[in-house]
């Protein structure tokens, strides 16, 4: 009989850690569903974990982005020639000399992202931006580049500024307790007082006394990336989705796809021009 | 040497130029004692190269009659002038020839920038301002605060201040929606409080942006044409107050057979530049006869026009301004926005902010815009709170007009410029920290 033996692939045993990493999905096996057939009870288990609001594949958020990137483009060529016509104010100054730092910025071609980027690695340099007091910086833990609304150790808790970055930790350090109260003011419980209101008029919280003011008013101001709008808070309701063909709600989902349209007839536009299941 | 001059001895020239330097305008004029609209000179802020490839520098564009193909170099990008090879050449003409003919190095300047740009981007401007084109002195500012100096207080309707000089307003909380982004900017006496400023980057170039993608892909490819789109934008756009109503009214039912709500569905005629060089606005024609002709299949002998509907087109990209998740972004809208800005101020300064919200900017001009935001901060605040939302008079050219206001008391301007001199012997970062408000000196 002929001899057949199976030959290994690889020279003995390739080292296989014997982990790995594997997404964190929040995997609960006491809240999953046992035999989970429909869709609908993998969706209510999705949104019983958490996760990242569910539905945006990698594809869809690739998407998404490209679209926000269409959006911001003002199609600016910076190609086109700037004109050097000599005007007559010039020339009756005779050539006037340009200083070093002139030509260099009028040579420069930079754009903005260059100076973001520049700016940012600055940021990851220095930890605090040059603070308009007098007093030296002080020296703070690496400047956060996540909007501030978006910190967990945001300005409502003014006493945590060691563990929040440099721009909440130069407000003022009011102290957390029940603010000082005028003698003719109600007590804090109690909601506000009349609804006409200006600045002028009492609330049951103090006013910010003129230091208060003065060092929030000198604080020195965010970075471009931290003074941001935030994302919006986990209870707000799921992004609305609209159909891509007619612009109504998109309540139906392609199945191959992802996208959504609103039904039959956009349902037939959608598969003819815009359908991806074929790419 | 020579002892420094305090601050009450400066010697400023008397005519001062205001410069409201937009991504897609400028707005710029000299002030006067009592400044009105009238003098501020507004022009676009771009280079344009026309389809027979002649080049057009800012105020020069109006003389240009055949918009199609013309391509722009827009110096200002994201709210910050970062191309000045561009901006000198357009600032150089206005000076020399153009709307705002004067001298520099016997004029002041006020020029006005974005909130929260990298420093290297203000260091250029400083040193352009001073060492380029030598303004006798100079005050750089972010927007925002200008608008303190208009008169809010008749703007909200409150009792008149006694005296009539242009102070500053108390409290302010102003929102200004422009070409590039919107932000959100508390104000105290003029001064902005630098933690609480947040930006959007939908304004009216994402609401433009978009609106010519819906219109290319659902009627009439108008991705090459920026500025019909602009028309269209202007003429029937508007801030939807009722979104769900307003988007049944644009759907036409499962099988097309549903009759769309004239009050919502408008159609657009677009201009044929022999008879009509602007498009215009008409209501719908559901017809099939219509149908046919926009198709261009129609039989019957009538000039040849170039008209589509709009329906959620109309409302669908404002609302980006409040729902900006609705392309995948993922911000809060505006009244949000307001409500993040808010929350990092102490508690007591709020209502004063909720009962002073301006509205500036071009993108405001939306109908319905102001009723949309009073209606959506009310959702979010207690019903104790006041809360009153006006758009300033001319939201275009109201923070021409609080600069303009600011430099009619000398005084005052004196706080705040920085001379060519003292510029030169202080150097850039000083100059800096002065601009950024730093008391005492």
């Amino acid at each position: 009989m002929p001899h057949i033996e199976e030959l290994p692939l690889t020279a003995g045993k390739a080292a296989a850690p014997g982990w790995s990493y594997v997404p964190d999905t929040g995997y609960d096996p006491s809240k999953a569903p046992l035999n989970p057939t429909t869709a609908r009870s993998k969706r209510k288990y999705a949104a019983l974990v958490g996760g990242d609001r569910g539905d945006l594949s990698l594809r869809q958020q690739g998407q998404a982005q490209k679209l926000i990137a269409e959006l911001d483009d003002d199609r600016s060529r910076r190609k086109i020639e700037v004109p050097t016509r000599k005007s007559a104010a010039e020339e009756k100054r005779g050539a006037r000399h340009q200083t070093s730092n002139v030509a260099r910025i009028l040579k420069s071609e930079k754009t903005f992202v260059h100076y973001l980027d520049d700016e940012e690695a600055l940021l990851d340099k220095q930890p605090a931006r040059p603070s308009y007091n007098d007093e030296t910086p002080k020296p703070a833990p690496r400047a956060s580049k996540t909007p501030l609304a978006r910190r967990k150790s945001t300005a409502l808790n003014i006493e945590s500024s060691a563990s929040s970055s440099p721009a909440p930790a130069a407000l003022p350090q009011t102290p957390m307790g029940p603010p000082p109260l005028p003698h003719h003011l109600p007590q804090p419980t109690s909601k506000p007082q009349s609804s006409t209101s200006t600045a002028q008029d009492p609330s049951p919280y103090a006013l910010p006394s003129d230091a208060e003011l003065e060092a929030l008013l000198s604080a020195p101001p965010l970075s471009y990336s931290a003074a941001q709008s935030a994302p919006p808070p986990r209870t707000d309701p799921p992004p609305r989705r609209f159909c891509d063909v007619c612009g109504y709600w998109g309540r139906i989902k392609c199945l191959s796809c992802g996208g959504r349209y609103c039904g039959l007839g956009c349902k037939e536009a959608h598969l003819q021009d815009k359908c991806l299941r074929w790419k | 040497m020579t002892p420094q001059k305090s601050r009450t001895e400066l010697d400023l020239s008397s005519q001062t130029l205001v410069l409201d330097n937009g991504a897609y305008h400028i707005k710029a004029g000299f002030s006067s004692d009592h400044p009105t609209y009238k003098e501020c000179r507004t022009f676009p802020n771009c280079i344009a190269r026309t389809r027979d490839k002649e080049i057009l520098v800012g105020s020069e564009l109006a003389q240009c009659n055949d918009y199609g193909d013309i391509d722009f170099r827009r110096p200002v990008e994201k709210g910050y002038i970062v191309d000045w090879e561009g901006e000198r050449a357009i600032w150089s003409r206005e000076l020399e020839k153009g709307e705002i003919k004067c001298n520099p190095k016997e004029t002041n300047l006020i020029l006005t920038e974005a909130p929260n740009g990298p420093q290297a981007l203000q260091t250029h401007s400083d040193q352009m301002i001073f060492e380029e084109f030598e303004f006798a002195s100079a005050y750089r500012c972010i927007a925002p605060t200008l608008n303190a100096y208009n008169d809010t207080r008749s703007l909200f309707g409150d009792p008149q201040a006694p005296s009539l000089e242009a102070l500053p307003a108390e409290v302010l909380l102003l929102v200004d929606t422009g070409y590039s982004h919107t932000t959100v900017t508390p104000l105290f006496h003029g001064r902005p409080a630098h933690n609480a400023i947040r930006r959007l980057n939908i304004a009216g170039k994402q609401i433009s942006n978009l609106l010519s993608e819906l219109i290319s892909l659902r009627h009439f490819n108008v991705r090459d044409e920026p500025y019909i789109v602009d028309e269209i934008k202007e003429d029937a756009c508007f801030v939807s107050t009722d979104f769900t109503h307003d988007i049944e009214a644009c759907w036409s039912g499962n099988s097309n057979r549903k009759d769309l709500d004239r009050s919502v569905v408008v159609d657009y005629v677009l201009p044929d530049y022999t008879n009509t060089y602007r498009g215009f606005v008409r209501p719908h024609d559901s017809s099939r006869a219509a149908e046919l002709r926009r198709l261009g299949l129609s039989t019957l002998d009538q000039p040849k026009e170039d008209f589509f509907p709009l329906g959620n087109e109309r409302f669908g990209p404002p609302e980006l301004l409040f729902n900006p998740s609705d392309v995948g972004l993922s911000c809060e809208g505006v009244p949000g926005m307001i409500m993040q800005s808010l929350s990092t101020l102490p508690e007591a300064l709020r209502p004063g902010l909720l009962a002073n919200i301006m509205v500036v900017g071009g993108c405001s001009l939306l109908p319905g815009f102001v009723e949309r935001l009073d209606m959506e901060v009310r959702k979010r605040v207690n019903s104790d709170f006041v809360v009153r939302v006006r758009r300033a008079e001319d939201p275009v050219r109201s923070t021409w007009l609080g600069g303009a206001r600011l430099a009619s008391n000398r005084s005052l301007l004196r706080q705040h410029v920085v001379t060519k001199q003292q510029y030169e012997e202080n150097g850039a970062p000083w100059t800096a920290r002065q601009f950024a408000g730093k008391r005492g000196r």
